[in-house]
């Protein structure tokens, strides 16, 4: 269990900014290629697992 | 046309808990994340210390309200959350600490992850694989990085991805 230490300086009060159009396109853009890597890296994994097993005769 | 002055989260992820601790005492107390209701808003007051208009927010019918509380004390409030749910995504609009968990004298510790992960779990639960949006203080990114794993997307916008939203889950709601 990780202790994070606070910076300095700061309060415990947070607002964001409105979620405009184009925010919305950049985060949908931005799961689109993270979901596209992890499953591209899922494959290559896959493909690396099988040709490292080995082969009994 | 009126344009507001951006305004960026500023919560701190103190600590890693499944409970909030207290400071004093270092016990630590279980946690439960329920909608927040009319009859609360007469402690969330700014005369209270609060820093936002929460009474705005639970009238706003496309946020969803969140308080913390200990489930033995019910009717004090830890934190807040609002967010919405996007087509894609979950996007956290305000998170604030009690006013008593704020600063060097703050009694609990373990507040705002908390809220964070009960926001992962909700887009989990909405088939958003784990994905919530915020935006950051310049400050504070790294912070969101290291301890949410969050990624940026270019100026303050940032987002926690499905494989750090299940950490945050496993660590705050593993039973």
């Amino acid at each position: 269990m990780g202790h994070i230490k606070e910076p300095k300086g700061v309060d415990f009060i947070i607002a964001s900014d409105p979620l405009t159009d184009k925010a919305r396109l950049e985060i949908s853009e931005f799961i689109r290629n993270y979901k596209k890597n992890m499953t591209n890296k899922k494959a290559k994994a896959t493909t690396v697992t099988k040709q490292s097993k080995p082969t009994h005769v | 046309m009126k344009i507001d002055n951006p305004i960026h989260l500023n919560f701190i992820v103190d600590k890693l808990t499944n409970s909030i601790q207290n400071t004093i005492s270092g016990d630590s107390f279980a946690t439960e994340v329920l909608r927040l209701t009319k009859a609360d808003l007469k402690q969330v007051t700014k005369k209270n210390g609060w820093n936002f208009n929460w009474k705005v927010e639970l009238a706003d019918n496309t946020k969803d309200v969140f308080k913390l509380t200990i489930p033995n004390n019910p009717s004090i409030i830890q934190g807040l959350l609002s967010l919405t749910l996007e087509s894609d995504h979950v996007y956290m609009h305000l998170l604030e600490n009690a006013p008593f968990n704020i600063g060097q004298n703050k009694l609990y510790e373990g507040v705002a992850g908390n809220l964070v992960a009960h926001a992962c779990k909700v887009s989990f639960q909405q088939g958003f694989d784990g994905f919530v949006g915020f935006t950051a203080k310049t400050k504070l990114i790294e912070h969101y990085q290291k301890t949410l794993g969050a990624y940026t997307l270019g100026g303050h916008r940032m987002i926690i991805p499905t494989q750090s939203a299940q950490v945050l889950i496993d660590k705050y709601f593993k039973s």
